[in-house]
């Protein structure tokens, strides 16, 4: 066990999922979880972490974690406020399941002390995490050292690859959740169906709806945006189906209702 | 000869026969991969199968195959001593579809060609009682092409099993543009009383599986090409990060990359080309070095060493 303090900060069910597991580690967790997708035109959250952060005492964390679904502007005005209190020798793990760590780095003051990582949740599951390295940092020294201790105390392995918005498993995953929404808002089949020929007809460890519902639809629509953004193909074109979920505040598991409805942790569908 | 096996019943055979959703033969039509173990998995369950091919040579090999896989299993005491014979002897092969005038169900499993389903299913339609039901296991082909020019298209129903069909749990129910609901109705029990889960659906390419599948090949290939990671880092990722069973490179390989690709081409021409499901150079050149994945020694990754 530890004792080590860190900051975690997010407005998705990755953002929340790492900082109980790091608690449940024995790591001391400041968070700030915002339930869904910070707004642009929402200022509270913005004046109450402006507030939070002048009082915080920012050489005292070992690490900072940002964990972020919402949109790019948004990102930036919350990574911008926090990266150039963080002292420069300080890590920064950054999610690079929407954004590449390389864009999130050139915001910051000291863009060679990000690093960037990914999980599809539930963490619980979950053995590998992706880690990344911003192009700005020119060796990987810095992030293998700053990783290896973090997840050392997780208990899960690191799989270092190249920076790429959405990385490998979201963005893999998520592909594969719009097109199942693509075809359940065709009407070819209805949810259940489409959860049950998948994960039987293919083995998928989840339905992809499901599955979807878990991981949180705005991280979903967040690494499909992000992905579009990146590759600028139609491919990657979020369905707009999932955006209106997002929008109506439907991000599944977490907030009750997705694909399916959830009473008590139980599935109503 | 289908007298003198209901006699020998296991108990757990009866108990399974008594879900039965008709006492009339089912038949298959294609004695290839598909067709036999859909006749197995058919017989097993207690049916009375006709199974259906241009020649007897044909079905004289698809049987011997069968024999030889039930043999080695009961040897192993995998299966009940005796079930070889009881589930042989519920298959009843046959070259001409004039045997065909009494069944109930007929699945089709014939070369994924429209004309020569086309051909067939207009035969059925005069040969097989009015109320029989005419499925189609193709994987490909749209039902309602299938149907199309059929004076009952209503009877007309996708039966999509999945390779290989006595272990695979997925049958896929797909109603045709002008399916009936008795058809659909049908099929789906007498899918649930092969122990199967359905999933219905309507006649779009690629129905459920092989179109939501599509991403999780064609982004494995594309990460790759981008250089994000390697193929082991991917099915590395997907297995331990996902908990996927396998990785879309270890999987492809299983599949045959030859099947995949034909399947991806499939959907994406049924598409008119829809861009996301476009085929990845990198299988058909694969396909092209003769590299299938397991069955040749060779895929992503080597089995020959």
């Amino acid at each position: 066990m530890t004792s080590k303090k860190v900051l975690v900060l997010g407005d998705g069910t990755v953002a929340a999922e790492l900082a109980l597991e790091l608690k449940a580690k024995g790591y001391s967790v400041d968070d700030y979880l915002h339930p869904g997708p910070l707004e642009s035109w929402n200022e509270k959250p913005f004046e109450y972490l402006a507030s939070e952060f002048y009082r915080l005492e920012f050489a005292s964390y070992e690490a900072f974690f940002v964990a972020l679904t919402a949109e790019r502007d948004v990102q930036r005005r919350v990574v911008r406020e926090l990266e150039f209190r963080i002292p420069k020798q300080t890590p920064l793990f950054v999610s690079a399941m929407s954004l590449s760590a390389t864009e999130i780095a050139s915001w910051c003051q000291h863009p060679e002390r990000l690093i960037g990582f990914g999980f599809v949740p539930p963490l619980s599951g979950v053995q590998c995490l992706e880690m990344t390295v911003p192009l700005q940092a020119d060796s990987s020294f810095f992030a293998e050292k700053a990783a290896e201790s973090v997840l050392a105390d997780l208990g899960r392995e690191a799989e270092w690859v190249q920076d790429s918005a959405g990385l490998v498993l979201p963005r893999l995953v998520s592909v594969i959740i719009n097109e199942a929404v693509t075809a359940l808002v065709e009407g070819v089949a209805n949810a259940d169906d489409i959860d049950i020929a998948m994960k039987l007809g293919t083995n998928y460890p989840h339905g992809p709806l499901a599955w979807a519902d878990r991981i949180g639809l705005d991280q979903v629509y967040a690494t499909l945006q992000g992905v579009y953004d990146e590759q600028q193909e139609d491919r990657y074109r979020p369905a707009p189906q999932l955006r209106r979920l997002v929008m109506a505040k439907r991000f599944g598991v977490r907030s009750g209702q997705g694909f399916y409805r959830y009473e008590g942790g139980e599935v109503n569908a | 000869m289908q007298g003198s096996c209901n006699a020998t019943l296991h108990p757990e055979v009866k108990e399974m026969e008594k879900r039965l959703v008709t006492s009339r033969p089912v038949a298959v039509l294609g004695g290839g991969t598909m067709g036999i173990g859909i006749a197995q998995v058919a017989a097993e369950q207690g049916y009375t199968v006709r199974l259906y091919d241009i020649t007897d040579d044909v079905l004289d090999k698809a049987l011997a195959g069968l024999r030889g896989r039930l043999e080695k299993l009961e040897q192993k005491g995998k299966r009940p001593a005796g079930d070889t014979e009881l589930v042989l002897g519920r298959i009843v092969p046959t070259s001409t579809l004039d045997a065909l005038h009494d069944v109930a169900l007929v699945i089709e499993a014939v070369p994924e060609k429209l004309e020569l389903k086309r051909a067939i299913f207009s035969q059925l339609e005069a040969i097989c009682p009015p109320d029989a039901v005419l499925a189609s296991n193709t994987s490909s082909i749209p039902i309602t092409a299938i149907a199309g020019g059929l004076k009952s298209p209503e009877r007309v129903v996708g039966l999509h099993f999945f390779n290989p069909a006595p272990l695979m749990k997925l049958v896929e129910v797909i109603s045709g543009m002008h399916t009936g609901a008795e058809a659909v109705a049908f099929a789906d029990a007498f899918a649930i009383t092969l122990g199967k889960t359905t999933a219905k659906c309507i006649d779009t390419p690629g129905f459920i599986v092989n179109r939501v599948a599509r991403g999780f090949y064609g982004e494995g290939l594309r990460l790759v090409q981008e250089g994000v990671a390697t193929k082991e880092q991917i099915d590395k990722i997907a297995r331990l990060g996902g908990n996927f069973r396998m990785g879309p490179f270890e999987l492809m390989d299983l599949i045959g990359i030859d099947v995949n690709l034909s399947v991806s081409q499939s959907v994406y021409h049924a598409t008119y080309e829809e861009q996301r499901y476009r085929p990845n150079p990198i299988q058909e050149r694969m396909v092209h070095a003769g590299d299938f994945g397991r069955k040749t020694g060779r895929g992503f990754y080597r089995y020959d060493q």
